[in-house]
């Protein structure tokens, strides 16, 4: 199988505390990828390796190799900016920018210098219909995106990382804040999708790792325990860890 | 959420009743070889049991992947319970099938009972209707017309006992009627069983339906 993201031995330090205690894993190109364990456990944590976001946080130190499509993102030559357009991301909260909805969604274009309005009118459509949200904000794209629902405003993140073309997507529980119809439109509309990116989704909800990934890993102290196919981990854990938190019987 | 459920379980509808025709034409063909002494209609019946069996691997794979990874509840969980318990049936139904076809290669051609392949032969058809019908109830999900085969039942019972008792006295008569009467009376008990199995399947359908457990036939 060929791996689009490779981390290797990969080590995060909150000060003193470590908090991502040597990690290999991988992800092939395209498909939607669950990582799960207990609160805690350093899955978040991992998922902003991704993509670099916790460079922002202070006192973090990092070691290991993390190559998305063969390029270290870690190299002092990685333009973050560049980076985070290549690997979006989208969190628990929705945080759309109190700007239109049309300026959420071309916000990343526009930074990026495109000025066409018509391929900027196309995006937004084309971003907006991936993102199953369309129907229902197509004749309000010039109101306030925090007007809208949380799980409407969830879709419109969506597809504010959607309309500048990323390879990877990375989601941190991003339905964990939303009702069940609206949790059930995102599944959907990842399951849509999983063919074009290579999606990573953190998720303290089992039932949705398991309904809508193809490959789960499951974390543990900092540790990853097990990873493979869902199918696997969910039928067939070969942990006894995995198999006593997929069982609810810790966590 | 629901999109990929209800793919999985439509795809297991149609593998079920697929495994159902095929054990239908394993039936079928077991008791055309019994009867025209076909010896290689017989061996194709026993060798396609095979594949018959990996059918219901593969249903019971699938079903536990499917409650596993989608947590089904209700009449979707009933469903899939259905499937699990009803392969096991099917499956049981062509293992009888070949048994038919194993007994029928057994008996010469010079010590047949005419009256007793008569009556196999009605038994058969009856046996091999009611499986279609009980897929067919399957596949519309028709409650009443999976009680209707499982009542329909009792007439393969009438049909064994009257078997044995005709082959028992032609035993009696001619003790070298014995090597065949006891193939026949073994044919007509294995046919005997396939009815069973077919009342079981209509009483998962009547499962899925109602979520009750109930004893047919």
């Amino acid at each position: 199988m060929d791996e689009f993201i490779t981390t290797s031995d990969v080590h995060l330090y909150y000060g003193k505390k470590e908090a991502l205690k040597g990690i290999n894993l991988s992800f092939p190109a395209k498909g939607i990828n669950a990582l799960i364990g207990p609160s805690g456990c350093g899955k978040s944590t991992y998922l902003r390796m991704l993509n670099r976001m916790n460079d922002l946080i202070p006192q973090v130190t990092t070691t290991g190799s993390v190559k998305i499509n063969g390029v270290d993102i870690y190299s002092p030559k990685t333009d973050t900016v560049d980076l985070r357009k290549k690997v979006g991301m989208v969190f628990q909260q929705p945080n759309p920018f109190p700007f239109s909805i049309y300026e959420n969604v071309t916000y990343g274009l526009r930074i990026a210098g495109v000025k066409d309005k018509q391929l900027l009118d196309e995006r937004v459509e084309h971003s907006l219909k991936q993102a199953a949200v369309w129907d229902e904000v197509k004749d309000d794209l010039h109101k306030s995106a925090l007007s809208l629902s949380g799980g409407q405003q969830q879709r419109v993140c969506i597809a504010r990382v959607l309309a500048v073309q990323p390879d990877v997507i990375l989601l941190d529980e991003p339905t964990s804040a939303l009702d069940p119809v609206s949790s059930g439109l995102i599944e959907d509309m990842l399951l849509t999708i999983r063919d074009k990116y290579t999606i990573i989704i953190v998720t303290h909800n089992l039932q949705q790792a398991s309904r809508i990934s193809d490959r789960t890993a499951f974390f543990l102290n900092g540790e990853l325990i097990e990873a493979g196919k869902t199918k696997r981990v969910f039928l067939n854990p070969q942990r006894q860890e995995t198999d006593d938190y997929i069982s609810g019987r810790f966590g | 959420m629901r999109k990929i459920l209800e793919r999985q379980l439509k795809n297991l509808h149609q593998d079920f009743a697929n495994m159902g025709f095929d054990v239908a034409s394993a039936i079928q063909n077991a008791i055309d070889a019994f009867e025209s002494n076909d010896k290689e209609l017989a061996q194709k019946v026993i060798g396609n049991d095979q594949n018959i069996n990996e059918q219901e691997i593969y249903l019971e794979r699938k079903a536990a992947q499917v409650i596993a990874l989608q947590q089904p509840v209700a009449s979707d969980l009933r469903i899939l319970i259905t499937i699990l318990k009803a392969s096991s049936d099917l499956e049981r139904i062509g293992d009888h099938a070949v048994s038919v076809a194993r007994a029928g290669l057994r008996i010469k051609e010079e010590k047949k009972n005419a009256l007793i392949e008569e009556a196999i032969s009605d038994m058969s058809k009856h046996a091999y209707e009611m499986l279609e019908q009980i897929i067919h109830a399957y596949v519309e999900n028709d409650e009443q017309l999976a009680r209707d085969v499982a009542l329909s039942d009792r007439k393969t019972d009438e049909y064994l006992k009257k078997i044995r008792k005709e082959a028992f006295r032609s035993m009696q008569n001619d003790p070298d009627f014995i090597g065949s009467g006891t193939e026949y009376i073994v044919v007509a008990s294995h046919i005997e069983r396939i009815g069973d199995y077919v009342t079981n399947v209509a009483e998962w359908i009547v499962y899925t339906n109602t979520g009750r457990i109930t004893e047919l036939g």
